[in-house]
């Protein structure tokens, strides 16, 4: 929106000034020609109306002799008065005696005051006067008797011609005190406008960020004390714009260091955390290998070999759980570093299933659960196979690491919203609604004691759900103490059924 | 001889022995009147008690305040056998007293059904005399007047007048107006006609009335000492004192009985004389009480 300019305001100033001026003068000269009006047709109508009495009086007496001819000269006498059109005699029934071939008919309707403001010369104006008789009665008393009425219908036109002349000096009056108004104001306008322009023009500048603005208007003691004021008022909110501004550089400064230092902590942890793995990694396999080779050299008949095998499949079962929690530690790091870097591959889903199944093999014949497994063994799917992995082993892992003698059942199948759909549901030992909430952190378990019974980094869920976010699907979970956990994953599979079903046959 | 003196004397004696005491029974005689401020009126009530006065010297003269008339106290004051009210306010008053059955009115129009005295209403029989007197050339004397007001009493016996004397009574104002209207319209003629107007013709009209009979030269004459100013000719009016007098004449009678003035006097308008054509000559000895313009 385009601002207005100081000149403009002062325009619009001037101009509403000269407007308001107009309505008031307009409003004061209008209820003056309407006073004006008012008297004037009060003063007629009293006239006339006066006028009419003494035509009455004229008339009574030929009325009484009922003489035509000198009711008809009564008339005519009247009829003779300027703006007199007519000058009716009725008689008592109100039947018109005289004149016998008038035309005109005066109207009962009485006059509008916008008639009354703007008559023309073509309206009637009528008065009537009843004439009376004074009658004695045998009482002596006196009474008046009506014995016609007398009607006087009058032209307008000379008030008319008045109005209009009293109206045209008030529009003279109008146009003349403007005319002086616009003059007094385009030649005096400094002395009306210039402390509100100043006030104005200082505001704008200092919105727009240009300092040390100030008025400098002067004159009455009243005009300086504002003068100062405004002054003092804007001096005042630019120190305290100042202090603000510098408070929040200092501010911004301290969280920007904050934000680097928590940047470089982080980095610094995650290359810890990878260099440290990495280290453990390759002894852990050197030492496997070492393993392998001692448990080769053992000979097959001696009597002890039952009981080097249990030690070396122990053994093995260490390390190879070692494994898998650096391997963790490493994949974690690198979801956290969002260095991991998505590739969308097309493969058989139940392959990967037989995959994690085999993982956890072991740990489910060790807790004595019995793993279920159900689902279109068919179905293609389009994603990161590894981060698909990580979420399904981890999930089948949880559920046998928590369940004890029970039961793991996983299921998958497509949606008609293109998600596939993977459920672990176990009947282990289930968890609260808290417990809920803080099972997705990294490093974070439900039992953080040194003496927990299951043992275990805290990282598999958080890696589930970071890899469910990286495949842009969702996880959720339903759990009660004592009654299982179930843990449903959907995650976009842009493969069509019919498309699964040709790749699969 | 001796005889005759005794029984004259004797006479005499029975004759004013009863006179006598009726004098001293009707010895206490008021008249009654409202304070009045206009000063003709005044002048002319001064006159009417004068007259009265003329006939009855112990007269007991009552003025009044008209606002606060405390009549009954100061009658019974005096205890008069007699009381003579003038002006009508004066009767009404006097007949809210016990006094009422001794009431004579005076100087205002009654009638004989009304009240007893003497009313402003001139006797015919005065006022054709007088006419025939100031007017000889009158044939006719047209006497117009509403029923419950009679300007003139109308006499019952033929007077044996060289003027025809005509009543044209109407039964209300508007009907006066009329006839009055009619007659000096079309009927009546100048000079030897003498159109005698209401008392109590309402002003708007007299001025009309005056005006139509200025033009067609028609004598008007008035008992009403009012209309002299309008433009009758002359106005023919109850002389005061004489009706004084004749009010304590009646006053004497044991009857309270009614009365027309019987005497009058007039007043002229010359302007209306002259306009006219009629010539009175300006002699010492007036027959014109009053003469105007």
């Amino acid at each position: 929106m385009k601002r207005p300019t100081s000149k403009n305001i002062e325009q619009t100033y001037y101009r509403d000034l000269l407007f308001s001026l107009l309505i008031l003068l307009t409003l004061s000269v209008f209820l003056v020609g309407l006073a004006i009006a008012k008297y004037s047709h009060d003063q007629s109508t009293r006239y006339w109306e006066s006028y009419a009495s003494i035509f009455a009086s004229e008339v009574k007496y030929p009325l009484i002799l009922h003489s035509s001819i000198g009711i008809a000269n009564s008339a005519a006498n009247f009829t003779d008065r300027k703006n007199v059109i007519a000058a009716v005699v009725y008689d008592e029934n109100g039947q018109q005696i005289s004149p016998n071939n008038s035309s005109l008919i005066c109207h009962d309707e009485k006059n509008t005051w916008l008639m009354e403001l703007f008559p023309s010369s073509q309206d009637l104006f009528c008065v009537r006067q009843p004439i009376y008789q004074s009658i004695n009665n045998p009482s002596d008393q006196t009474t008046k008797n009506k014995i016609g009425t007398v009607e006087l219908i009058i032209s307008q036109q000379e008030n008319a011609a008045l109005m209009n002349k009293i109206w045209l000096v008030l529009v003279l009056f109008v146009a003349t005190v403007l005319l002086a108004a616009y003059y007094i104001i385009r030649k005096q306008s400094g002395f009306l406008t210039n402390t509100i322009v100043q006030m104005i023009k200082v505001l704008r500048n200092f919105k727009n960020n240009e300092p040390n603005n100030r008025v400098t208007f002067s004159g009455s003691d009243d005009l300086d004390q504002m003068r100062d004021t405004f002054n003092d008022m804007l001096t005042s909110i630019e120190r305290n714009e100042e202090q603000l501004e510098q408070a929040v550089i200092l501010k911004t400064k301290e969280l920007n260091q904050a934000l680097a230092g928590s940047q470089a902590a982080n980095r610094y942890k995650t290359n810890i955390m990878a260099t440290v793995s990495h280290e453990m990694k390759n002894p852990l396999h050197s030492i496997l290998f070492a393993i392998e080779l001692l448990f080769e050299a053992i000979p097959r008949k001696q009597e002890k070999y039952l009981t080097y095998c249990e030690h070396y499949q122990r053994s093995k079962l260490l390390v190879h759980d070692l494994v898998r929690s650096i391997d963790a530690i490493l994949f974690n790091a690198k979801l956290s570093a969002s260095e991991y870097h998505k590739n969308s591959t097309r493969f058989l889903f139940v392959d990967l299933l037989n995959e994690c199944l085999l993982n956890n093999q072991v740990l489910c014949q060790k807790n004595q659960n019995t793993m279920i497994s159900k689902g279109d063994k068919s179905l293609w799917v389009q994603s990161d196979r590894q981060l698909l992995r990580y979420i399904v082993d981890n999930l089948l892992n949880n559920a046998g690491k928590f369940t004890q003698g029970g039961n793991i059942e996983l299921s998958w199948h497509q949606s008609q919203h293109s998600e596939l759909i993977i459920e672990v549901k176990d009947t282990g030992c289930g968890m609260s609604q808290q417990d809920i909430e803080i099972i997705f952190e990294e490093f974070r378990q439900i039992d953080m004691s040194l003496t927990r019974k299951y043992q275990g980094f805290g990282l598999g869920l958080a890696i589930v759900r970071q890899s469910a976010q990286l495949l842009d699907g969702h996880i959720a979970v339903d759990s009660a103490i004592g009654k299982g956990t179930l843990f449903k994953v959907g995650l976009p599979n842009p493969l069509p059924l019919i498309e699964t079903g040709h790749n699969a046959a | 001889m001796r005889k005759i003196y005794r029984w004259f004397f004797i006479g005499l004696c029975l004759l004013n022995t009863p006179l006598s005491a009726d004098d001293n029974k009707k010895g206490v005689i008021a008249v009654v009147y409202p304070t009045e401020l206009n000063p003709a009126k005044a002048n002319i009530i001064a006159d009417v008690v004068k007259g009265i006065q003329s006939v009855l010297p112990n007269l007991s003269v009552i003025v009044y305040d008209s606002d606060h008339p405390d009549l009954q106290d100061r009658l019974d004051k005096i205890h008069p056998d007699k009381v003579i009210a003038l002006s009508k306010q004066a009767t009404v008053v006097t007949q809210e007293t016990s006094y009422r059955d001794k009431l004579l009115c005076g100087l205002y129009y009654f009638q004989a059904n009304h009240c007893g005295g003497v009313s402003l209403a001139l006797d015919g029989a005065e006022l054709l005399r007088t006419i025939s007197e100031l007017l000889p050339k009158t044939k006719r004397l047209f006497l117009v007047y509403e029923n419950s007001l009679v300007g003139v009493a109308i006499p019952k016996a033929d007077l044996r007048s060289p003027i025809t004397l005509q009543n044209i009574p109407a039964k209300d104002t508007i009907e006066v107006i009329k006839l009055l209207g009619n007659l000096i319209e079309n009927t009546a003629r100048p000079i030897e006609d003498v159109v005698v107007i209401p008392p109590n013709l309402p002003e708007d009209i007299m001025f009309k009335v005056l005006a139509s009979a200025w033009d067609k030269h028609i004598t008007l004459t008035s008992t009403n000492l009012g209309h002299l100013e309008y433009g009758v000719l002359m106005t023919t009016v109850p002389d005061p004192y004489e009706m004084g007098r004749q009010l304590g004449k009646l006053a004497l009678q044991p009857k309270l009985s009614w009365q027309a003035a019987l005497t009058s006097k007039s007043a002229l308008n010359r302007l209306v004389s002259r306009h006219l054509g009629f010539d009175f000559p300006e002699s010492g000895k007036d027959s014109f009480f009053l003469r105007i313009k």
